[in-house]
């Protein structure tokens, strides 16, 4: 990845008069994204399934044939790319040219009462081309798509602000304003298929061609009023309301309003303290908060193919989603509590607060069963709840005049509940692994983003039960785990010594669970450590493709398991139907960071045009201390958003390792 | 900078702030069209969606090559794919085995393949339409032979299917479709079948070229849906046999009659593209597999045994015929097939498919002429018709060959009528045969007519028991293991447990507890022992 950015800003001040004008340009090209999951050209996908005595060499020298395609492993599945095809030859790029703009005029009527009027303007284009290249073995014709996605987003305020010492105990401060925010969406492509000259990239080189246009907009209006109540600069009172109209719901029912009230109290201003009694505060807040959603959610519509056969036109309905004609806004009403207390001039000092909130009519794309002809369905949810603690710690042990170490914990942990889904409904399936072995759920009565799938069927003394050798599994999904954790927690320090400076921080993520499909496919490929037993057993009996392989447990009757079946078969079935066996605990500790810095001494840098330097070496993401999951990266998931919990193939998250200078001028 | 140009700054300011003042409250709960997506319609021609239907039916790569072919195909050894399992050696691939169901209901997030869904739609158009007083009945009697040849495969494949309640999700706010018993679903059909002919009149208007089918020809229509009915009615032989006759009497005696030519087979032409890949509808979806997917695959040893014993013109056309024909014994993989008796030390001497059969434009067939003039022949053998079992079976025969041409426009799946004629003197209807022995020679014929029709041969082939398969030898000690049928040639495909029993569970559980265990050796309601 590539970026350049270049900012243009100018400010004017005439008598009561100002107006402020500036102008971002950044321009970013990025070369061969990664797919993700099994997708054909994620080239971990090949990695994580590939036979031991397949060797990696013979790949890369063998990963085109000499007529140009793909060189796949004798007996591979099309579908699983070699690697090296995919580094070497697949290619995505994308180039962003984005403007941000903004103006805005303030005119002072009197010292506290002003009027500013401003608008913001952000600006892309993305152009993107992407191929899967001629000779790839699953799509020998290849393909490519040239594409430039648009989008426009815009705001217009108007604010009148008042800001008044009333006496020498109170001040008020207010604002009143309306917002217009507008986001618009086009994209402009054209698809093709089969290149007609094999290796020449262009899109008329193409044998089918089919052209794409998508478009979409939405517009949110709102009027809102605050008011900052202050007394003696320890007590403070914050009142707001707002309301929006939003294109995206439907039209007599578009309006929604929100208000909210917070406190907080400096009482180390308001008393007489301890002198250690550096600071402190409490704080408290009740506020509602109203949201839409995306346009077009309300009705079907008809889609006309972008393609005619034998002469004809013909469409069909363009949703997969089941649409809600009475869509409601989205409202989450949240109560938090806190404080905020410093002692020894601010060396010790702890931050903590306590959240409940609750969300009702949450607007969620939800699971359907596909007979309905649909695969989602827009609803308002029910209710969800979460509750949760946030605590930080800085702790300041030695400050002197050559050494400072500054220590700091932060924790955090929710929790929550789901308390209804739309109607009767009691489980959402979130998402689903690609194994459609197991799957992320909200269902009413437990946490959010339970993992349900299969366990193993068990007699009443815990002994798994066999049919024909080969485990069975329970009648039901059950939930396994959760895809989210307990609880989470970051540690750092920093030690500094004169104009050397080191800083160190360890992430901790504990309680979660992970659903790995890259185990349960490493089973079924016998390329799993536990797939080790029973291999012996057959090849110490000196015949390996026989069935010797007799598992622990009972049989369907009761009695012991006396089935000899092929290692293989009993590994593979466990890959295909049990889900248990690849639900880990993700638990972790993580050296997330460790930056050393180094200031230049003023007599250095005096003799540079700059006020300040300092050069830093930074290391992020560097390894795992302890981590709970085999094989994969206990933080991965196979997409983002809901699926958090399941595991496919995963990219593991970049290391990364960097310098940098850091100039003041 | 200036007063004059203060002035103007501050007049410019004044005015773009009233302006949005203004704007700002004119328009603030109003937002006209914007929620209305503008590439989209609100309503097209009946005539648009009946194309989408048709393509959808005739499928797309991602659902057929698992259905028609790792599984139809290969299970009814027609077929072997030697490295992928699945139906050649009886493992249960759940992606390959509710492939079908996924994509036949909903599409599988490709919205135009979803052959459930968009019949539905069309139908509840047509309705209002007709409430309305529109002339649509001829759009509503073909849209209703569809819809009954779109579920008929999926409840022969699955059983106890989601039928009245299903593709209904926008329509009536239907979540959770109920799992019609496969005997009700079956009722239904013939109920629609008999509505639908009669409904269809050439004096009103029709759908026109849009119907890639028939081009709108009520006549060909009622062909077809008797033709559909009879097939049916024959599905019914070991569960009901006086409903089957009853059925399979009035599907030929109903207005319009039976296909009585190739030119009446139901079919959709197809083209190399734009739309190709895996949801592709322009393309036909099997030869994709075999081509674009890498899938050639081998015919079947029971297929070429069968027709080298019968001196077969048709064995040509089937197979790769630049060497000398060898059948790939079903069960094997390309490993374990070093060890079966018959392997000569070279993989290359297997016969292929045709590459004729499996150009990206040849068509795909729903139900051909051939199949029909078989099926009057088993209804003359068992007594329910008064004509010449003779003669069907030879119209049958060569009604089976003559249709080969159209997978070839420069003639070279062309069969000629004297080799047609040699083949029926080799191979005369058993005149003098028990009346298993003719049904089993005329369901044979029915066999080979459907190749590369796998959901078909493998239905016939469970309603009427022949021809006498062998079981594949899938108790091979090679991985990859197969056989999880304990050795019997599977009889259904699997539910979507996954989704279904968590989505639609109280429904699901139903089924099952109601149908069996959802598994490949489960029988549906038709299929009974």
């Amino acid at each position: 990845m590539n970026r350049t950015s270049v900012t243009l800003r100018g400010t004017q001040s005439l008598g009561n008069f100002s107006a402020d004008v500036k102008a971002n340009y950044i321009n970013e090209k990025t070369n061969n994204r990664t797919w993700l999951s099994d997708s054909p050209g994620n080239a971990n996908f090949a990695v994580s399934i590939l036979p031991p005595n397949i060797s990696t060499q013979a790949l890369e020298n063998n990963y085109m044939t000499a007529d140009g395609r793909e060189g796949i492993y004798q007996n591979a599945n099309p579908f699983v790319n070699n690697p090296y095809w995919v580094i070497n030859q697949w290619n995505t790029d994308d180039a962003k040219d984005r403007i941000i703009g903004h103006i805005k005029l303030d005119y002072d009527f009197t010292n506290w009462f002003t009027v500013t009027g401003r608008t913001g303007l952000d600006r892309y284009t993305l152009r993107r081309t992407s191929f899967t290249p001629w000779g790839t073995a699953y799509r020998p014709g290849g393909d490519m798509s040239e594409n430039e996605f648009r989008v426009l987003e815009s705001t217009t305020d108007l604010l009148l602000n008042f800001d008044k010492q009333l006496n020498s105990s109170f001040a008020v401060r207010s604002t009143l304003g309306g917002t217009v925010s507008y986001r618009k969406n086009e994209n402009v492509g054209i698809f093709g298929n089969t290149f007609k000259v094999p290796k020449l990239r262009t899109i008329s080189n193409m044998a089918n061609i089919s052209p794409i246009y998508d478009f979409s907009e939405k517009q949110v209006n709102s009027i809102y009023a605050s008011a900052d109540v202050s007394y003696n600069d320890y007590l403070f009172l914050t009142l707001t309301g707002r309301n929006d109209w939003s294109s995206t719901l439907p039209e007599d029912e578009n309006a929604f309003f929100y208000p909210s009230v917070s406190g907080s109290f400096v009482f180390t201003d308001a008393f007489e303290m301890p002198s250690w009694f550096s600071f402190g505060k409490v704080r408290a807040s009740w506020a509602e908060v109203g949201s839409d959603t995306d346009p077009y959610q309300l009705s079907l519509t008809y889609n006309i193919l972008n393609f005619t056969h034998q002469g004809q036109s013909a469409a069909a309905i363009s949703k997969d989603e089941i649409p809600l004609a009475t869509l409601k806004p989205t409202s989450t009403t949240e109560f938090e509590v806190g404080f905020n207390i410093r002692f020894l001039e601010d060396r010790l000092s702890l931050d903590a607060s306590y959240y409940d909130r609750q969300t009702t009519d949450q607007i969620l794309s939800t699971t359907v069963s596909n007979t309905t002809g649909y695969g989602s369905r827009v609803i308002n949810a029910g209710r969800l709840d979460n509750t949760g603690i946030e605590l930080l710690l800085t702790v300041i042990p030695v400050q002197s005049e050559n050494v400072l170490w500054e220590t700091s914990i932060n924790y955090s942990r929710n929790k929550s509940e789901v308390v209804a889904l739309a109607g009767e409904q009691q489980s959402l399936l979130l998402a689903q692994s690609r194994t459609q072995n197991a799957s992320v759920t909200a269902t009413v009565g437990e946490e959010y983003g339970t993992i349900r799938g299969f366990k193993y069927k068990r007699d009443g003394r815990g002994n798994i039960v066999h049919e024909n050798g080969l485990p069975v599994r329970a009648d039901e999904q059950t939930v396994l785990g959760r895809g989210t954790p307990d609880w989470s927690a970051g540690w750092s320090n920093t030690v500094s010594y004169k104009s050397l400076s080191l800083n160190a921080l360890i992430g901790v993520s504990w309680g979660g669970q992970l659903y790995s499909g890259t185990n349960s496919y490493a089973y079924g490929a016998g390329l799993h450590e536990n797939t080790l037993v029973g291999r012996a057993q057959c090849d110490q009996a000196g015949t390996p493709y026989s069935p010797c392989y007799v598992a622990d447990g009972v049989d369907i009757d009761g009695g012991p398991n006396e089935t000899a079946v092929l290692p293989s078969a009993y590994y593979s079935y466990i890959g295909n139907n049990i889900s248990e066996e690849f639900v880990y605990d993700a638990n972790y500790i993580k050296l997330r960071q460790l930056q050393l810095s180094y200031q230049l001494p003023q007599s250095l840098v005096a003799e540079l045009p700059v006020r300040s330097a300092t050069i830093s070496a930074i290391g992020r993401n560097l390894f795992y201390l302890y981590d709970s999951v085999p094989n994969v990266d206990p933080e991965a998931a196979i997409n983002r958003g809901n699926a958090q919990g399941l595991e496919l193939a995963s990219v593991p998250a970049a290391r990364s390792y960097g310098f940098s200078i850091n100039l003041g001028f | 900078m200036d007063t004059t140009n203060l002035s103007k700054i501050k007049r410019f300011a004044s005015i773009l702030l009233l302006a949005g003042v203004l704007v700002t409250c004119d328009s603030i709960s109003d937002f006209g069209d914007m929620n209305q997506d503008p590439t989209q319609a609100d309503n097209v021609e009946p005539g648009l969606q009946l194309t989408t239907v048709q393509l959808a039916t005739a499928g797309t790569r991602y659902e057929m090559w698992r259905t028609q072919l790792l599984y139809g195909e290969n299970v009814i050894q027609h077929l072997v794919n030697a490295f992928y399992g699945g139906g050649n050696n009886y493992t249960e691939n759940i992606d390959w085995l509710t492939s079908f169901w996924n994509t036949a209901y909903s599409g599988t997030g490709n919205t135009q393949r979803a052959q459930v869904k968009n019949i539905e739609a069309l139908l509840n158009q047509l309705r209002k339409e007709k409430e309305a007083g529109g002339s649509v009945d001829n759009q509503l009697g073909i849209a209703r032979i569809m819809r009954v040849f779109i579920y008929h495969r999926i409840t022969d494949l699955y059983g106890d299917i989601p039928y009245s309640e299903a593709g209904k999700g926008a329509i009536d706010q239907e979540f959770t479709p109920v799992y019609d018993t496969q005997q009700s679903v079956y009722n239904s059909f013939f109920t629609e079948l008999d509505e639908a002919v009669d409904q269809l009149d050439s004096s009103q208007p029709t759908y026109g070229a849009n119907d890639l089918m028939f081009a709108g020809d009520v006549t060909k229509w009622q062909k077809f849906g008797n033709s559909l009915r009879l097939r049916l009615a024959l599905r019914l032989v070991k569960v009901d046999q006086a409903k089957a006759e009853a059925q399979a009497v009035a599907a030929i005696n109903a207005p319009g009659g039976v296909m009585t030519s190739n030119e009446d087979i139901a079919r959709i032409k197809h083209q190399n593209g734009p739309s190709s890949g895996p949801a592709g509808l322009n393309t036909n979806a099997i030869s994709e597999a075999m081509n674009d997917g890498g899938d050639r695959e081998y015919v079947a040893q029971a297929m070429v045994e069968w027709m080298k014993d019968n001196d077969d013109p048709r064995l040509a056309v089937y197979a790769q015929n630049d060497k000398p024909f060898l059948g790939f014994p079903s069960g094997y993989t390309s490993t374990s097939v070093t060890e079966h008796p018959g392997y000569t030390g070279d993989l290359g001497d297997y016969s292929r498919i045709n590459a004729m059969l499996i150009d990206l434009d040849d068509p795909t067939f729903f139900q051909t002429y051939a199949e029909v003039e078989f099926m009057l022949a088993e209804l003359a053998v068992r007594g329910w018709t008064s004509d010449s079992p003779a003669n069907h079976y030879q119209a049958g025969v060569r009604a089976a060959m003559g249709y080969l041409s159209r997978y070839d426009a420069n003639g070279g799946a062309d069969i000629a009528a004297g080799d047609m004629d040699a083949y029926l003197a080799n191979n005369p209807f058993k005149a003098a045969g028990s009346t298993e022995e003719q049904l089993e020679q005329i369901n044979t014929q029915y066999w080979a007519a459907v190749f590369l029709n796998g959901i078909e041969a493998w239905s016939n082939w469970r309603r009427s028991g022949y021809p006498d398969l062998e079981p594949a030898k899938v108790d091979s000690d090679e991985p990859p293991a197969g056989n999880q049928t304990n050795g019997v040639i599977p009889r259904r495909l699997i539910y979507p447990e996954g989704t279904e029993g968590i989505l639609n569970a109280e429904n699901y559980n139903e089924v099952i507890s109601r149908q069996g265990e959802n598994n490949m050796v489960t029988r549906v309601w038709w299929d009974q022992e």
